[in-house]
């Protein structure tokens, strides 16, 4: 990750230019930036894309969301209202 | 983590799903940075703006570490993990967050790390958290130390008396007994009265093994809480294991609790922070300590506190450890200790092998909260007991030049030994309040006078067995009252006299 002055968009395949322009019109629209990415292709997202833009990153990418998820599960897993309530769980 | 496998596939399905389905998946949004240099344990970012000082830093592959340095360049940062694949040019994420630690009953009994991680492997199911760092409570909020907080031992509780919210340093060479005093005072806790929280800082492993052996031997772990970081874990965790400790003991205090809180050692926390410091590239000062090293000290004891009756009325009892080296009470960290405590107990080298166990040097030892923390039973004699000793010390050293001493300087040598004899206590051996109003009693009434010295330990041990059959509603009544009545006083006397005729019969 050498070029992160630049935005960078890192995305899981498959995309195409389409998908690219629209990511960088949303984010154009939102940050009020003209904002056009160097695109990183990278299949270990899983789906979904990672942009990094003047210091923040902005993810939403597959890999991220399940890790989200499995720690939610985790912390739940730990104190689950239904062990608590019920023995029989 | 236990796997439960009376659970049913379809309880699980429906657990699973629910969760799920109640998971709001947002975009995360963070600031970046990306590591410019790493070395020992410390790494310089660039980016990361909006980066807090204290806040927890995420390195790739799940590596953490600690803002200590915002500059306007770039930030400084301390590894809290020891495998580390930071290198130069990998990302960093600001977590927004300060480190915290769990806090609540559950966490009683158990060995956890500064950041809450159980240490003992065994699942933690904490629901509180609280941030290490915190205010100490305002003068408003305090009320003036009354309480006695009872070690146990009676050199400390009739003569240095500890009370609750008070700070007393522990200080003294290696191997002195330090810890054991400590240790002593957390086993003299009852559970319902008193939460006590061990912080083992830098510690060697099996020495904090050791320790939590001998707590839950003595069935003292189960309100005991140890926050333990090892001699092999990262500067940055040493140095922040005494703020869990005492995140600890805040949440307790603050919910009426009384805590007791043990610092061992402070020595070994000044020297972490020092070489966190150092790497941080601040500027030295006296002995290479930074120039914070006091504030840093002064922030974590003075956390301490007998919080007003309005706030519940809880409070938090601090016994920081520091070791000196060759018995130099004068160097940078123990008089920085010192004038930040309410008072010190000072163990000395010369009197530990010497065979006087615990080894307490009463006139480098004070308590600034005094009698007012002293249960009235011992309060009386506690101070001439104090003062009878240290008449004793300066005549003994005399004594020793072989000098012609006087009939009355003789006895009040005599006396003094047998006074020093009787403030022998063995490491498991802690007196309750009226066991040790019985020995004081019994020493300004002369019990052990008479005696040769080798007599002693036994005649104390027979004494309080007597006192126990013969007497137990003396015995009750000073431990519900705290007080010792005329009455009583008397009746004990003649009970004492009895005794002494009965041990000198049983004697011959």
């Amino acid at each position: 990750m050498s070029t992160l002055r630049t935005p960078v968009l890192e995305i899981a395949p498959p995309y195409d230019d389409d998908l690219i322009r629209r990511i960088e019109q949303g984010f154009s629209n939102k940050l009020r930036l003209d904002v056009c990415f160097e695109v990183i292709a990278n299949p270990s997202l899983l789906c979904g894309f990672v942009a990094y833009i003047n210091g923040i990153v902005y993810d939403a990418s597959g890999r991220t969301r399940l890790a989200d998820i499995k720690e939610y599960l985790l912390d739940s897993a730990l104190v689950p209202p239904a062990v608590k309530e019920e023995d029989d769980f | 983590m236990t796997i439960r496998k009376d659970i049913s596939r379809e309880k699980l399905s429906d657990f699973l799903r629910e969760k799920v389905g109640a998971f709001e998946f947002k975009t995360s949004v963070y600031y970046y940075g990306t590591v410019q240099s790493t070395k020992d344990d410390v790494v310089w970012i660039n980016g990361l703006a909006g980066c807090h000082y204290g806040e927890i830093l995420q390195f790739e592959n799940n590596v953490y570490g600690l803002a200590l340095d915002l500059s306007e360049n770039c930030i400084g940062a301390v590894l809290l993990t020891a495998e580390s694949d930071v290198v130069a040019g990998s990302l960093v994420r600001g977590t927004g967050k300060v480190a915290e630690v769990c806090t609540g009953d559950t966490i009683l009994g158990r060995v956890i790390d500064p950041f809450g991680r159980p240490l003992d492997g065994k699942p933690l199911s904490a629901i509180n958290t609280r941030a290490l760092e915190q205010r100490a409570p305002s003068i408003i909020d305090r009320a003036p130390v009354k309480r006695p907080l009872e070690t146990g031992i009676l050199a400390i509780d009739s003569m240095i008396p500890i009370g609750r919210g008070q700070r007393e340093l522990i200080i003294g060479n290696r191997q002195t007994g330090k810890t054991t005093i400590a240790l002593a005072a957390i086993r003299n806790q009852t559970p319902d009265d008193v939460i006590c929280i061990y912080c083992a800082i830098g510690q060697k492993l099996a020495t904090t093994a050791r320790i939590i052996h001998e707590l839950t031997e003595s069935g003292h772990m189960e309100n005991t809480i140890v926050v333990a970081s090892s001699a092999s874990d990262r500067s940055a965790m040493q140095y922040l294991t005494p703020f869990a400790g005492c995140a600890i003991a805040e949440s307790f205090m603050h919910a009426g609790r009384d805590v007791l809180i043990v610092y061992d050692d402070l020595s070994r926390h000044a020297i972490a922070y020092r070489t966190m410091s150092l790497l941080l590239g601040r500027p030295a000062g006296r002995e290479a300590y930074p120039g914070d090293i006091f504030y840093l000290h002064s922030r974590l004891l003075e956390r301490s506190a007998q919080l007003s009756p309005d706030l519940g009325g809880g409070s938090m009892t601090a016994l920081p450890i520091v070791e000196t080296v060759g018995g130099d009470i004068s160097a940078y960290i123990p008089t920085n200790i010192i004038s930040i405590t309410d008072g010190q107990i000072y163990l000395s080298s010369e009197l530990f092998f010497a065979g006087m166990r615990p080894a307490i040097n009463l006139g480098l030892s004070v308590s600034r909260i005094g009698s007012s923390a002293q249960h009235d039973a011992i309060k009386w004699i506690g101070g001439r007991l104090r003062l009878a000793l240290s008449q004793y010390r300066e005549l003994a050293v005399f004594s020793q030049f072989g000098t012609n001493i006087d009939a009355a300087t003789s006895q009040q040598i005599h006396r003094g030994e047998r006074m020093q004899e009787v403030l022998k206590q063995t490491q498991d051996e802690t007196y309750l309040v009226s066991e040790e109003a019985v020995l004081l009693l019994a020493l300004a009434h002369g019990v052990f006078f008479g005696m040769e010295l080798s007599e002693i330990s036994q005649a104390r041990k027979e004494l309080l067995k007597y006192i126990h059959a013969a007497h137990p509603g003396s015995l009750h009544a000073i431990e519900s009252t705290g007080d010792l009545t005329k009455e009583e006083m008397d009746t004990l006397k003649k009970a004492m006299d009895a005794f002494l005729e009965e041990y000198s019969h049983g004697g011959e």
